[in-house]
């Protein structure tokens, strides 16, 4: 872990930063890590009682996973920063596409789905 | 040491003498610091991210909607399969940034083991979904069966095709090192295959938890 608590990004240039990727130990802990935390999320799914705030904690994992792996792996947490800029840039709009989205159409009920009929436009 | 000598004699300089010149062939003088190789990678990987966005978003909103129409997510899927499925995928991710490691460190046969490994490991995940998308149509659920249906082969099938292509990479990458392309002083075109790889694994990350986890 001490490999990559070392390096700064925000206080060398991007050269510097590049040169300073972890050790092969550092991401094999790393994909160990990954792996309990896939492992959490199937136990959880399997426990009955957890329910009600599976969604929320399967998401929190998801997030924790994907953040390592793009941190890490991807040596965003070690690169220029501008990088790390343009890839926060496509995923809050992909964030806020599927917000969006769900808002719009996620509770709206979907008419004539079944019999293939259109329905008539209203004032018809 | 001896097999570290005798990986670094396989394909490369010696270490001492290709170190500077691997960091000048990383680190060219661009405006941004950043080698615009790596900088098109990761804008076509936010890009790729706003893609999977709409993708999952529709089926977000879709699967919410097939309840008339069997079969169901609940009835199908089978999550013990799809977590072996998805442990396959992490463990591909691990393999492939060992393989940069490894020729960050000049050592190139190891390199070529860790992508053969990764290409591996991508082709069971491949093999893996085709098996999941036949025992899929042969319950009754294809493209035009539901909403859920359509919106599910849409997005899985094009994560299908991302690891696909992640895979001829891979081995195409295999092919220049043994062609003796591959060196420290190119290692950025592992990393950039490497970003690749890494972005499919973090959507199958979000797949994995929003299509199949969480219930309707």
């Amino acid at each position: 872990m001490s490999t990559a608590s070392h390096v700064a990004p925000s206080h060398a240039d991007a050269h510097e930063a590049e040169s300073h990727h972890p050790s092969a130990r550092f991401y094999l802990a790393v994909g160990g890590i990954l792996a309990v935390i896939t492992a959490v999320e199937v136990w959880i799914y399997t426990i009955e009682s957890m329910r009600p705030i599976l969604a929320p904690t399967l998401l929190v994992l998801s997030a924790a996973k994907f953040t390592m792996v793009v941190a890490f792996f991807m040596h965003l947490r070690f690169d220029n920063r501008m990088l790390t800029y343009m890839f926060a840039f496509g995923l809050m709009i992909a964030a806020g596409v599927i917000t969006a989205l769900i808002l719009m159409f996620g509770s709206t009920p979907l008419p004539q789905l079944t019999t293939g009929v259109p329905s008539a436009p209203a004032g018809h | 040491m001896s097999q570290a000598v005798a990986e670094r004699t396989s394909g490369a300089a010696p270490p001492a003498a290709s170190t500077t010149h691997a960091l000048e062939a990383e680190h060219p003088h661009t405006s941004t610091g950043v080698d615009s190789r790596k900088m098109l990678m990761w804008a076509f990987l936010a890009s790729d991210c706003m893609f999977f966005g709409t993708l999952i978003a529709t089926y977000m909103v879709y699967k919410q909607r097939q309840e008339l129409i069997p079969p169901v997510p609940r009835e199908i899927f089978d999550i013990p399969y799809t977590s072996v499925s998805a442990f396959v995928l992490l463990l591909s991710s691990v393999t492939m940034v060992l393989a940069l490691d490894a020729i960050q460190h000049n050592r190139v046969a190891r390199m070529r083991t860790w992508l053969i490994a990764t290409a591996l490991l991508g082709s069971v995940f491949l093999a893996g979904q085709y098996y999941e998308f036949t025992s899929f149509f042969s319950e009754g659920l294809n493209l035009s069966t539901s909403l859920f249906g359509s919106s599910f082969f849409l997005l899985t099938g094009f994560h299908g095709t991302h690891v696909a292509i992640g895979v001829f990479w891979l081995l195409s990458l295999v092919v220049q090192s043994w062609r003796g392309k591959i060196t420290q002083a190119n290692a950025l075109t592992i990393e950039i295959a490497g970003l690749y790889w890494h972005f499919v694994d973090i959507v199958w990350i979000l797949i994995f938890t929003l299509v199949y986890l969480i219930p309707e």
